[in-house]
C-alpha cells in the first residue's frame, strides 16, 4: 500500500528517534555535573583562572550551542542533570506545581537572568567565590526544585533563568536533538520546550493567555539592548535605559513595519547573539573573527528557516482541530494477550492473525472481504478462494472439497474452498486472494465402462442435484448428450445465500456458484427459464413449456421442493411471502422498500426461518419469530441449546414466541392461534419444504410424500433416475445439499450404465446464523450424551452416543475450531471416550 | 492544531478514556470479539470515504492522521473510527501507519454478536462511544465561544 507520508514538521520528542543511547546521555550528565562542580572549586582555589574559565570560554560558547542544537544543552545541562536526581533515584515528591508557580516562576527565571547580567560588573565579574555562589546556589535551587515538583516543572521548564533566552535562541534547531530525560512524559509544563522545541516558541507568542504572550515577547524585545549594555556600559541605570530603549523600539516596529510579531522577534534574536559574538568571541582575533562571521552566515540561513516554519504554523493554525483521541482503559493490556497465531493475508486488503484452527471463510467474513458462504462443508462452491502463498499452512484437501474444486474447474494444488481451509499451527504466512486462479479449465473425466447404448440424458432440475449429476454423468461419459431443464432464469446459484439478497450484501451475480462458460465447457447445453410440462415415459421424452420435446435414453429428475406453506387464510395478499428461490428474496426487498415496511413476521424457526428474520432484523424491521414446536431449530438442536438461542435473539431485538402459529393474515396483521394479533406489515413463511413430485405423479410414477426409490436411486422406471431434495429414500427425505451431492453422483452413475448403491447420508448442517456457528451431525438425542455449556458466552456442546457408546452425532454451537475433529469423529463413530 | 498532547503516564485516569472501569474479565470479552489486524509502517491503515462500519481499538504501534495539512499521531492504546461506527457514514480521515503495530477491529455484525451475548456490556460500551463523542462536543462548543473555532 504505497501510501504518501507526511512529515510532521513539529515532531514532539517521542516521534524523534534519539541518536545517542541512554547509557551514553546518562554518562555525559555526570561528567556535567562534575566538570561543574570543579569549575567551581576552580573558582573558589584560583579566582583568576577560574573566572578566565567561565566568563571568558564556558559562558560564550552557550549562546551558539542553544542557537545550533538546544537538545544536546537540554539533555546535558548540569543543573537539569542536578535537577532530575531525585526523579531517577525515585525520592522526587513528584507533586504538581501549582497555579501561581506556573504562571510566576518564569517570570522570577527572567528576573534573575536580568539581575545576573546587571550584577555582573560589579559583583561577579571579578570574584571567583561570588560566582562559585551563583552556579553553587543554583544548583541547590535545581535540586530543590526536583525534589518537590513532578517532571522539569520545578526549574527546567519554569525557574531556569537561562530557559528564555533557550526557547528564544533554540527556537528553529539546525539539529533537532530528542529530550533524553523525560521518559516518560508526565506533561508537567505548558508550551513544554522540551516536548516539543521547534513550536514551542510560536505557540508561546500565539498563546491565548495576553500575559503569557506578552512577557515572551518583552523578553526577546528587551534582549538586544540588554547584550549592548552589558559590554559597553557598567552603570546600572544606563543599562536599564538601554534595555527599555530596545523593549520601546520593538513595540514602534511592530506598530510601524508590515511584519509579523513573530518575525520581528527573530530579526531581534538575530540581532543580540550578532552582538553578542562582536563582543564575546573569545581568544584572539583569528580564532574571534572567523567565529562572528559563522554566527553571521548561520544567522541568515536561521532567519529564513525561521520565517518558514510560522509559515507552516500559520497555514496549519485556520485548520480543524483533529478529533481529540480516546484512550482504552487500563483492563484492556491485562486482557491482551497474545496467543499462538498465524498471520494470513488477503491480497489487497488486510493483514489478520488467525487462531489456529480457523477456516478461512471465517476470516474473510470477519475482515469483510467480497466472500460468499453456502454449506460451509465445501460442498455449495460459494467461496474459492486462491492461496497465493503458504499452501503449506492450511489444512489438507478433503474429498467434498476435492470433488467441488474439480466440479469448478480449479486446480487444488492453487484454490481452495475457503470454508474448508483452516490455518494450522505453527506454519508460515499465508496469502490469500478472492478471485480464483484459473489456468485453464480443469475438465476432469472418469474412465468409467458407460453404456455406449445410452446417448441422450436429460436432467430436470439446475439446482446443486440437477448440476452435479450432468457434472458427473459428463464425467463418465464422454459422448452422450446432456440437457438440463430448469424452470427458474438463473444458472446454478447459492439458494442458502438468497436471505443476504433480502438486505443487500450480495447482488445476484454474487450467487452464482459455476463460471460463465461451465455449461459450454463440459458440452451440456442448459435451457433456463424453460418448464418441463410432462413426461411423456412411453415416447422416452420430456415436453418443454415452449412445446418442444427432449428426447431421452435416461432421465435423472432433480426439480427439488418448493416451499411448503400450510393453510392461512389471507396468504397472498401483499406482503405475504414464502422464501425459496432468488426471486422471492428480490420480491422482498421491494416489497419492503416500496411499502415503508416497519414490522415482520416470520413463521417457523427452522434454519431458514431465523436466516430470513435476521435479513429483515439487518433490513431495520421489528421482527418477530413464530416457532410451532417447543425450541427453535428442532432438527438441529436440543431444547436447551434452542432455548440459548432464543434468549441470543431476544437480547439482539429478534423476538421469538414458542408453541404458536399464524392462523390468519389480517390487514398489516396476523392473527395467531391464540387469537391474539401481531402487527406485521411483511410476513415470511418458512415452514419447510415439499418434494415438487407433480411432475413425476402426472407421469405415473410411484411416490409418497417424495420420488419413492430404490438403493441405486432408480424410480419406478428403469430409465427414470432421481436425485435431491425430491428424493424419498427409506421413508427420509432430508433436504440437505451434501445429501443432494452425494445422491446426484449414485443417479448419474447408474443412469450411465452403473450399479452403484446409496448407502444414505448423515445429515450435517454447518451455519451461522446471526453470528452464531452452528454445527449439527447425525442424531441430536440418544442414549449416551454429553453435554457442556456455557451460558454467558452462548457456548453449548453436545457428544451423542449409541449404546455402545461410539458417536453418533452431535451439537456444536460456538465451537468453530472444533468442527473437524467432531465431524470426523461422528463420520467414523469413534468411542465417545476417546473424542472427549 | 495542538502540538502539545502530553502522553500522560495513566491515561486510564483520563475522562477520555473508552471503559475505564471494565476490568480484565470485560476486555476479555471485547476482545474476543474482535478481529486481530497488524499493519507495517507506511501502511494506509483507514482509508477517508470508506465504507467500514467498525470500532477500531489500537493496540500497538502509532498511527498518523493526514488530513490536509493538519497532522497528529495515535499512539496506543487508544480507540479509533468510533464516529464511522456509531452513524454509518464514510470514514472521514486517512490513518497512515508511522510504525508497525497491531489493530483490533471490532465489526458492526461482530458488536451485534456480542450484544446477543452480553446485553449489559454492549450497552456500556456504546454508552461509553457517545460520552466520549460528546466531550469532543463540549469541548468544540467551548472553543466557538471561546472564539477559537
Amino acid at each position: 500500500m504505497g501510501a504518501g507520508r507526511v512529515a510532521d514538521p513539529f515532531p514532539n520528542f517521542t516521534q524523534v528517534r534519539d541518536p545517542l543511547p541512554h547509557a551514553v546521555w546518562r554518562g555525559l550528565r555526570i561528567a556535567s555535573v562534575l566538570v561543574t562542580l570543579g569549575v567551581c572549586a576552580l573558582l573558589v582555589a584560583a579566582p583568576d583562572t577560574g573566572l578566565n574559565l567561565w566568563w571568558k570560554i564556558l559562558v560564550p560558547l552557550l549562546p551558539l550551542v542553544w542557537f545550533v542544537a538546544p537538545g544536546l544543552w537540554r539533555n546535558v545541562c548540569p543543573l537539569a542533570a542536578t535537577n532530575q536526581i531525585p526523579r531517577v533515584l525515585d525520592f522526587t515528591r513528584g507533586r504538581t506545581a501549582p497555579a501561581w508557580f506556573r504562571t510566576y516562576a518564569p517570570l522570577a527565571g527572567i528576573a534573575i537572568f536580568f539581575s545576573a547580567v546587571f550584577l555582573r560588573p560589579s559583583v561577579f565579574a571579578d570574584s571567583g567565590a561570588a560566582t562559585a555562589a551563583l552556579v553553587g546556589g543554583a544548583l541547590v535551587a535545581a535540586f530543590t526544585g526536583g525534589v518537590l515538583l513532578k517532571g522539569k516543572s520545578g526549574w527546567c521548564s519554569s525557574l531556569c533563568p537561562l530557559l528564555p533566552v533557550q526557547r528564544m535562541y533554540g527556537q528553529t534547531p539546525f539539529a533537532n536533538v530528542p529530550n533524553s530525560h523525560c521518559r516518560p512524559c508526565l506533561g508537567c509544563t505548558k508550551n513544554c520546550f522540551d516536548f516539543n522545541p521547534k513550536v514551542a516558541y510560536l505557540a508561546d507568542l500565539h498563546d491565548g493567555d495576553r500575559q503569557w504572550s506578552t512577557t515572551r515577547k518583552l523578553f526577546t524585545a528587551a534582549f538586544p539592548g540588554l547584550v549592548i549594555a552589558f559590554f559597553t556600559e557598567q552603570d546600572t541605570a544606563v543599562m536599564a535605559l538601554a534595555v527599555g530603549a530596545a523593549a520601546g523600539s520593538f513595540l514602534a516596529f511592530e506598530a510601524l513595519l508590515p511584519m509579523s510579531t513573530p518575525k520581528l522577534a527573530a530579526v531581534y534574536a538575530a540581532t543580540a547573539i550578532n552582538l553578542f559574538y562582536w563582543w564575546a568571541a573569545p581568544g584572539p582575533e583569528w580564532v574571534a573573527w572567523p567565529l562572528r562571521a559563522v554566527v553571521l552566515a548561520l544567522t541568515v540561513v536561521w532567519l529564513r528557516r525561521t520565517f518558514a516554519t510560522e509559515r507552516v504554523f500559520l497555514e496549519r493554525q485556520g485548520l480543524p482541530i483533529p478529533p481529540r483521541i480516546a484512550r482504552l482503559g487500563r483492563g484492556m493490556r491485562t486482557a491482551l494477550k497474545s496467543t499462538a497465531e498465524i498471520e494470513v493475508t488477503f491480497e489487497d486488503g488486510p493483514r489478520v492473525v488467525a487462531r489456529p484452527g480457523t477456516p478461512l471463510l471465517e476470516l474473510a467474513e470477519t475482515a469483510e472481504q467480497p466472500i460468499e458462504a453456502g454449506c460451509r462443508m465445501g460442498v455449495c462452491g460459494a467461496d474459492p478462494v486462491q492461496i497465493v502463498s503458504g499452501m503449506d499452512g492450511l489444512s489438507p484437501v478433503g474429498s467434498d472439497e476435492q470433488a467441488t474444486l474439480e466440479r469448478l474447474g480449479l486446480d487444488p494444488a492453487h484454490n481452495r474452498m475457503a470454508c474448508c481451509a483452516r490455518v494450522l499451527e505453527s506454519r508460515p504466512p499465508v496469502t490469500v486472494s478472492m478471485t480464483p486462479r484459473r489456468d485453464s479449465n480443469v475438465v476432469v473425466s472418469i474412465d468409467f465402462p458407460y453404456d455406449p447404448a445410452v446417448r441422450r440424458i436429460v436432467v430436470l432440475g439446475n439446482g446443486i442435484a440437477g448440476v452435479t449429476a450432468a457434472d458427473h454423468v459428463r464425467r463418465r461419459h464422454p459422448d452422450c448428450t446432456v440437457d438440463v431443464v430448469a424452470a427458474e432464469p438463473h444458472p446454478l446459484y447459492n439458494r442458502m445465500g438468497i436471505s443476504r439478497l433480502i438486505y443487500g450484501r450480495s447482488a445476484m451475480v454474487g450467487l452464482h456458484l459455476l463460471p460463465d462458460a461451465w455449461y459450454d465447457d463440459n458440452r451440456i447445453t442448459c435451457w433456463l427459464n424453460t418448464r418441463a410440462q410432462a413426461i411423456d415415459r412411453e415416447a422416452g421424452e420430456v415436453l418443454l413449456g415452449t412445446g418442444e420435446r427432449l428426447p431421452y435414453d435416461r432421465l435423472i429428475l432433480a426439480t427439488g421442493s418448493e416451499a411448503y406453506v400450510p393453510e392461512i387464510p389471507g396468504f397472498g395478499r401483499p406482503g405475504s411471502f414464502v422464501l425459496r428461490t432468488a426471486s422471492d428474496a428480490l420480491g422482498v426487498r421491494e416489497f419492503v422498500q416500496q411499502a415503508g415496511a416497519e414490522r415482520a413476521l416470520v413463521a417457523g424457526g427452522g434454519l431458514l426461518g431465523l436466516e430470513a428474520a435476521y435479513a429483515m432484523h439487518k433490513l431495520g424491521l421489528r421482527t418477530t419469530v413464530l416457532e410451532r414446536g417447543r425450541w427453535l431449530l428442532r432438527r438441529q438442536l436440543d431444547e436447551r441449546a434452542g432455548g440459548l438461542l432464543r434468549g441470543y435473539l431476544a437480547n439482539l431485538g429478534i423476538e421469538v414466541l414458542i408453541e404458536t402459529e399464524v392462523a390468519a393474515l389480517d390487514d398489516g396483521h396476523a392473527v395467531l392461534a391464540d387469537e391474539s394479533r401481531v402487527p406485521a406489515d411483511v410476513v415470511l413463511v418458512a415452514a419447510g419444504i415439499e418434494p415438487a413430485v407433480e411432475l413425476a405423479r402426472h407421469a405415473g410414477l410411484e411416490t409418497a410424500r417424495g420420488v419413492l426409490v430404490d438403493d441405486q436411486l432408480r424410480t419406478s422406471d428403469e430409465r427414470i433416475f432421481a436425485a435431491g431434495d425430491i428424493v424419498q429414500w427409506r421413508d427420509s427425505i432430508l433436504g440437505l445439499w451434501p445429501v443432494a451431492v452425494e445422491q446426484a453422483e449414485v443417479a448419474a452413475e447408474n443412469a450411465v450404465g452403473g450399479t452403484r448403491t446409496y448407502t444414505g447420508s448423515v445429515p450435517q448442517a454447518m451455519l451461522k446464523v446471526v453470528g452464531v456457528e452452528l454445527l449439527s451431525i447425525g442424531a441430536i438425542s440418544g442414549p449416551n450424551e454429553r453435554v457442556d455449556e456455557d451460558a454467558e458466552t452462548l457456548r453449548y456442546r453436545k457428544l451423542v452416543a449409541d449404546d455402545d457408546g461410539r458417536l453418533i452425532g452431535a451439537i456444536l454451537l460456538g465451537h468453530p475450531e472444533e468442527v473437524p475433529t467432531v465431524t470426523s469423529a461422528v463420520r467414523r463413530s469413534l468411542p465417545l471416550a476417546e473424542v472427549v | 492544531v495542538s502540538y502539545f498532547d502530553y502522553p500522560t503516564e495513566e491515561p486510564a485516569e483520563s475522562e477520555l478514556t473508552f471503559l475505564a472501569d471494565r476490568g480484565e474479565q470485560d476486555w476479555e470479552i471485547v476482545l474476543s470479539h474482535t478481529e486481530t489486524r497488524r499493519f507495517s509502517a507506511g501502511a494506509e491503515v483507514i482509508r477517508a470515504g470508506d465504507d467500514d462500519r467498525a470500532l477500531y481499538l489500537l493496540t500497538e504501534g502509532t498511527l498518523a492522521v493526514a488530513s490536509g495539512a493538519a497532522f497528529r499521531t495515535i499512539d496506543a492504546p487508544s480507540v479509533v473510527g468510533e464516529v464511522a461506527f456509531l452513524d454509518g457514514g464514510k470514514r472521514s480521515l486517512t490513518l497512515v501507519a508511522t510504525t508497525d503495530g497491531e489493530l483490533r477491529r471490532l465489526s458492526l455484525g461482530s458488536f451485534e454478536a456480542l450484544a446477543g451475548r452480553h446485553p449489559e456490556l454492549a450497552r456500556a460500551m456504546l454508552f461509553d462511544l457517545g460520552r466520549i463523542v460528546s466531550l469532543r462536543l463540549r469541548f468544540l462548543t467551548e472553543m466557538i465561544e471561546d472564539g477559537v473555532g
